[in-house]
């Protein structure tokens, strides 16, 4: 394989080393400083991939982000990536690259029937085709998706690693052509911390693509100065490789570098991460973003070999590649004729230059007259011929002064590459994602940035100067004035001189009109991706479309994976025509953050897997619960031990001993995660009887109360004990996954409706470890453990506090029960947690002492009849609702205590707490199951409740549940039936929700 | 991603803050007083503007202080922020 | 007197783990049993600021985002009237601030058990940090006698820039006990690349 197309000299690549690389399973090869657009162009190969829609062959059309074609996958397996340009697709040894779209073989395509079909395949086909009836479309769009696909997702888990950075500077500059350099050198010599971020391998922009002489030198070599001094500086960033995907508010903008894309595969054991996201909040953004040129629309603009002008000088001048052995321009303004410069000079036969317009700018058209290149002014290409390999010749024509008719046919010109420019479109995305309104600029029929609306400015070719003076004075006034601004007044630079060429005006020619030789499939091309032509346009107008954004999504104009960087401006511009606008008035579609894609790994960044997703809270005892093999349960962010599971016992029999073991002797609960806040000031009492249902004056030291509290919509929001530790010192709990929000809510009564009452909140939750020992011999372990307080239920009744030690720890000992039986809940600071719990397992060894986790918790705390906020209460639930008026004080205001009178939350039959039987005591409901009146009824069914909770207990040798139910109160001992998903139904007996103990006599003792 | 000037700790990040809807809706001083669509109003109805909204915001990660904001729903500029128990810059809305 | 477990009990320790150039530009210690005060009170009442002082040797800070030190002790600003008191020594003044203070409303909270404090240091720790951390973390913007709360990785923290005797500029990381290990395994998740050294903890009991 040789380099056909490779000059001689010249070019940014490394000619001394070879990197072989595969595309669709050929081998090749280019250098260090090559794309994978530009080895192959050296090579000769043309065809890169097949259009989506019609699979029309199609070629390399840009040189950067804007290329809409040649869309590759890279890489095998787990390393694989879809759907990547190869116009920045950077060259490394090894690389394998496969075209996305064309099945079996880029060259034999089945989908290319398409094309032939492509009259019955109008705007909107799908659209109006497949929708109808709307339950087909499901069975439709898995065929359609699979013949439209583009590319692969690799079906292995992403061995790469990623990462995101926060980074906060004065100034960000995003593009580091001359107008970014100059903008960055002029801000970062005041001092201030300056990011300049580039999408390229290297800086310097349009300079790599284009020879320009800067103050008297070549452009490369300032911009390597300018680079130099950058990097010197301390408080410059410099990031490469590195797109500003998005503009969000208050200057907050995401940046996605690429890391090691250009290396290859990372092994997996080298800790570097592929991609890196970065969240950059500047004070002032520079936008030096440059502006992509624009196709012309003709009959066949798609072909292979048709590429924009400045493409074609990009690949001569910077990776030393003529993409073919000769070529044409098609014009409509005097940056085209430089390709038509470039390509003679690269050794291309030049055979036309193609304008259209009647008078081009004295230098160019003396630069080209120089070299003797044939010009044709006010001539157009309104189509050409094509051959396996790609274009063969062009048509030439007369066009009529006003642009809309061809005058004559002028017969036809060899060649195999055509450059074609319309113009130059700002890249405005981001300004206009910054909140900002791009507006219409007639003289150079573009659009550039409207005001600012954040602390942005546009400068250089993205605000519509495109001349390198004008780039350079922009970019080095918009760098000083944007350090001043963040507070750095000190920055300056002094522009240099930049040759400027007399041009002559741009002359708008939205589409070509159609020649001699047109047929009658005429596709002039918009959006090379997704195949929307100049006709859909006209179509979607014809079928009532106005706005340009239903123009978008009926068409798919602006779709793909480009986002319509190359065809966007052309149709709003011919919408426009149709409608009888001007493209300002039509505007443009909204630009919106991804300026090209994002990876999801990037995205996630490092917020992966059970460890690192989302914070993992653990008590002081963790580390013994898992030496215990117990099994774990989210709880909020805690991990909460759920049961112990002994060698070979499953969830149930591990539930069931912990339960009974409880119940008959003694088991102990790791209770620390309940949230806990201490309340302190003279006026802690009142704040209580504000937030709780029930009454707080009498509460004496030293003894517990239970609470609810509610929404100010009347419904249960928290629950828990509180503790009188002084007239004016309480210590609240509440629900683990609760425990924030209360705090929080607390703190913002306070603040901001009772500021005069003089209250205090400090969490304490972490401070304190907590275990509950619980049953029969609660007391005779904590006895051994050891004890300076007098244990007795009589001196140590339930619902009281005491501080002592235990095991020779300082403790709070609460006699608090969650579980029905005599308990004592032991809270230790929790440097200290964790001995306490193995002193008290210790101390429990006689009496068989069992842990027990949630999932027994649950069963116990049911059988009691107690309920659970957030799994026994949905936010519909009012206290009267849970059948508990006794804690409802009727004198006292409270937070949500009006909302107990409304009409709603007074009337009967409102779904009410109760317990459930089942008829037969071995069947367990599923939580959730819904209830009906009847074993079969008409459906629809009215449903008149659900179960909240359920489970086997095997002290009671049955099931047990409780249910919300309409009514229930009034309906004890009647039956309600399950309806469950297997279609079975289950009768159960409405009963009390107390299914052991209703005297409470464990508790007390 | 907002930024906002927490008026104790000064500007931080929206990661840092836990909003808490419309400001300077005040806790009727005796609810049992009130009709069912009074308290309702209170309960329920905001003014859900668009444009300058005075909003409640608590610097949740930082110095844990409500505050009030006058922030505009339509381009999300943060015009003023200001301390419980004072009116907004400007006079009243 | 049982056995004290600091929080971070499951991260074995000492590591080291060179980075992908066989660095290390970022080590953690752990400084385990301070004692730890949480403080609400009104720093406008008489003799408020008095009696921190008077016990800590320290005027209290009264402007935002700031904190002082002594010897055996630091104050940090943590709200307009909240702030933190660690102390070094486990005798370090509960008792003789809460007589102290016993006329005025204010609160006393001991939460020893309920945070700790991660130090962390070496070149990169800024880049490690700014891995999940918004706060701006520049030294022009925040250095020695600073101090702020927020978030690393969604875990609420306490940041305060310190000399660290024996390594020079780190920083110190107050973090609840529950999030204390989330936390360090965070961060040394986001050092693998600069490489890191987790050091032996101080205080360990």
């Amino acid at each position: 394989m040789t380099s056909a197309r490779r000059l001689q000299g010249g070019g940014l690549i490394d000619r001394s080393r070879r990197i072989r690389f595969k595309f669709n399973g050929r081998e090749y090869f280019g250098h260090p400083g090559d794309t994978l657009a530009s080895a192959l162009l050296a090579q000769g190969v043309r065809l890169f991939g097949r259009s989506f829609k019609y699979h029309r062959p199609r070629g390399v059309i840009g040189a950067g982000a804007e290329e809409p074609n040649a869309l590759v996958q890279v890489g095998e397996g787990a390393y694989s990536t879809p759907n990547l340009k190869a116009t920045q697709v950077e060259l490394y040894e090894g690389l394998t690259a496969r075209t996305v779209n064309g099945w079996p073989s880029l060259a034999f395509d089945i989908g290319a029937i398409n094309n032939r079909l492509s009259r019955l395949l109008p705007a909107g086909f799908y659209y109006k085709t497949f929708m109808w009836p709307k339950s087909a479309w499901m069975r439709y769009e898995h065929h359609i998706r699979h013949a439209a696909g583009l590319g692969h997702t690799p079906s292995l888990p992403d061995p790469d690693q990623y990462d995101k950075r926060h980074a906060h500077c004065d100034v960000l500059v995003v593009g580091a052509g001359p107008t970014g350099l100059i903008a960055a050198l002029g801000a970062a010599r005041s001092g201030a911390r300056v990011m300049l971020v580039d999408e390229q391998s290297r800086l310097g922009g349009s300079l790599l693509a284009a020879p320009a002489i800067i103050g008297g030198q070549a452009g490369l070599d300032w911009a390597s100065e300018v680079e130099a001094e950058l990097r010197s500086l301390p408080e410059v960033t410099i990031l490469s490789r590195s797109t500003v995907t998005g503009y969000y508010d208050h200057n907050f903008l995401s940046v996605n570098e690429r890391r090691t894309d250009h290396l290859g595969p990372v092994p997996s054991d080298t800790p570097i991460t592929r991609e890196r996201l970065w969240r950059i909040r500047a004070k002032q953004v520079v936008l030096a973003t440059g502006a992509i040129e624009r196709p012309l629309v003709f009959d066949g603009n798609d072909t292979p070999g048709v590429m924009l002008a400045s493409a074609v000088s990009a690949y001569i001048h910077r990776y030393a590649v003529a993409p073919g052995r000769s070529g044409a321009v098609f014009t409509n303004n005097d940056s085209g004729y430089q390709a038509a410069i470039d390509m003679t000079n690269a050794g291309m036969e030049v055979r036309a230059v193609v304008d259209v317009r009647v008078k081009a700018g004295a230098d160019v058209s003396s630069a080209v007259a120089d070299l003797g290149i044939p010009v044709y002014l006010g001539h157009v290409v309104p189509s050409v011929q094509s051959g396996l390999q790609g274009l063969k010749r062009i048509e030439l024509a007369k066009l009529s002064a006003d642009g809309r008719d061809i005058l004559s046919h002028k017969g036809l010109v060899d060649c195999q590459i055509l450059a074609v420019s319309g113009g130059w479109s700002p890249v405005v995305h981001l300004h206009s994602q910054s909140g900002g309104r791009p507006c219409y600029q007639e003289g150079q029929a573009c659009f550039i940035p409207g005001a600012s609306v954040q602390d942005e400015r546009s400068a250089g070719a993205c605000a519509g100067s495109f001349s390198l003076a004008a780039c350079l004075q922009e970019g080095a006034d918009a760098g000083v004035s944007a350090a001043a601004q963040s507070g750095w007044p000190g920055g300056y630079v002094d522009v240099p001189v930049a040759a400027e060429r007399v041009e002559a005006a741009l002359q708008p020619l939205w589409e070509v009109p159609a020649g001699a030789l047109a047929g009658d499939r005429v596709k002039k091309f918009l959006d090379f991706q997704n195949d929307t032509t100049a006709s859909d346009i006209r179509l979607a107008a014809r079928e009532g479309y106005r706005s340009i954004e239903h123009v978008k999504r009926y068409t798919a104009l602006g779709f793909g994976t480009d986002q319509g960087k190359l065809g966007n401006i052309n149709g709003l511009a011919i919408l426009a025509e149709t409608l009888g606008k001007s493209p300002g008035e039509v505007g443009t579609t909204t630009f919106r953050p991804n300026y090209t894609p994002v990876t999801f790994g990037a995205v996630a960044g490092r917020a992966l897997g059970e460890q690192l997703f989302d914070p993992v809270r653990k008590t002081a005892i963790h580390a013994w619960h898992v030496r215990r093999g117990a099994m774990f349960e989210n709880v909020g962010q805690w991990k909460r031990p759920w049961f112990y599971p002994r060698e070979g016992e499953g969830m149930h029999a591990a539930v069931n001993r912990e339960c009974l073991a409880t119940r008959s002797s003694v088991g102990v609960l790791d209770a620390s995660t309940l949230g806990k806040i201490d309340i302190r000031g003279p006026d802690a009492s009142r704040f209580l009887n504000l937030l709780y249902t029930n009454n707080w004056d009498n509460l004496q030291p030293g003894r517990c109360r239970y609470g609810f509290m509610l929404g100010e919509d009347g419904m249960v929001m928290d629950d828990g004990v509180t503790t009188c530790i002084a007239p004016d010192h309480y210590l609240m709990t509440t629900t683990t996954g609760g425990a924030a929000a209360v705090m929080a809510w607390m703190e913002r009564w306070l603040q901001t409706e009772w500021p005069e009452l003089k209250v205090y909140l400090t969490s304490v939750t972490d401070h304190w470890s907590v275990m509950s020992v619980a049953g029969p011999n609660a007391r005779a372990v904590i006895k051994t453990a050891g004890c300076d307080l007098n244990l007795d239920a009589e001196a140590f009744p339930f619902m009281s506090m005491q501080t002592g030690e235990v095991a020779g720890i300082p403790a709070r000992i609460s006699r608090i029960s969650f579980s029905g039986e005599s308990a004592f809940e032991v809270s230790v600071d929790a440097n200290q947690g964790l001995s306490l719990w193995e002193a008290i397992m210790t101390a429990g060894r006689d009496y068989d002492i069992t842990p027990y986790g949630t999932e027994a918790m649950h069963v116990l705390r049911a059988e009691k009849g107690y309920v659970i906020v957030g799994q026994d209460t949905d936010g519909s639930v009012t206290p009267v609702d849970l059948g508990m008026d006794w804690i409802v004080s009727k004198k006292k205001d409270f937070i949500g205590k009006r909302s107990l009178s409304r009409s709603d939350t007074d009337r009967p039959n409102r779904k009410q707490l109760v317990g459930l039987k089942t008829q037969d005591p071995s069947r367990v409901l599923p939580e959730g199951a819904q209830l009906v009146n009847t074993p079969q009824a008409e459906r629809p069914v009215p449903m008149i409740g659900h179960v909240s909770s359920s489970y086997y207990s095997a002290h009671l040798g049955r099931s047990i549940a409780l249910a919300l139910v309409k009514g229930g109160l009034s309906r004890m001992g009647g039956t309600i039936y399950a309806h469950l998903m297997d279609g079975s139904v289950v009768p159960a007996t409405i009963c009390a929700p107390v299914f052991f103990d209703p005297e409470n006599e464990r508790t007390k003792s | 991603m907002l930024q906002i000037e927490c008026p104790w700790c000064g500007a931080r990040d929206q990661e840092e803050f836990q909003y808490g809807g419309e400001a300077h809706i005040v806790r009727p001083e005796n609810p049992d007083a009130l009709t069912d669509i009074q308290w309702a109003d209170y309960l329920f109805n905001r003014a859900n503007v668009k444009g300058v909204h005075a909003e409640q915001w608590c610097h949740a990660a930082g110095c844990r202080r409500w505050f009030n904001v006058l922030r505009d729903t339509v381009s999300y500029k943060i015009l003023a922020v200001y301390r419980p128990g004072e009116q907004p810059p400007g006079g009243e809305e | 007197m049982s056995a004290k477990h600091s929080p971070l009990v499951e991260i074995e320790t000492p590591v080291i783990r060179p980075g992908s150039d066989g660095q290390t530009l970022f080590w953690m210690q752990e400084h385990a049993f301070c004692v730890h005060l949480n403080l609400r009170g009104d720093p406008s009442s008489s003799g408020f600021s008095e009696a921190v002082s008077a016990v800590t040797g320290i005027a209290l800070p009264e402007h935002p985002n700031t904190c002082a030190s002594s010897e055996h002790c630091r104050v940090a600003w943590l709200g307009p009237d909240e702030w933190l008191l660690i102390g070094v020594h486990e005798d370090f003044g509960h008792a003789p601030l809460e007589d102290r203070l016993a006329p005025l409303h204010h609160a006393l909270t001991d939460l020893s058990g309920g945070q700790t404090i991660l130090r962390v240091g070496g070149e990169n720790w800024r880049d490690v940090l700014a891995s999940a951390c918004p706060f701006d973390l520049h030294p022009r913007v925040f250095g020695e006698g600073a101090c702020a709360q927020t978030v690393i990785a969604h875990t609420n923290v306490l940041l305060m820039p310190v000399k660290d005797p024996d390594r020079g500029e780190a920083l110190d990381i107050v973090v609840r006990r529950s999030f204390a290990d989330h936390l360090a395994r965070w961060l040394m998740d986001a050092a693998a690349e600069d490489g890191f050294e987790l050091l032996a903890p101080m205080g360990s009991a």
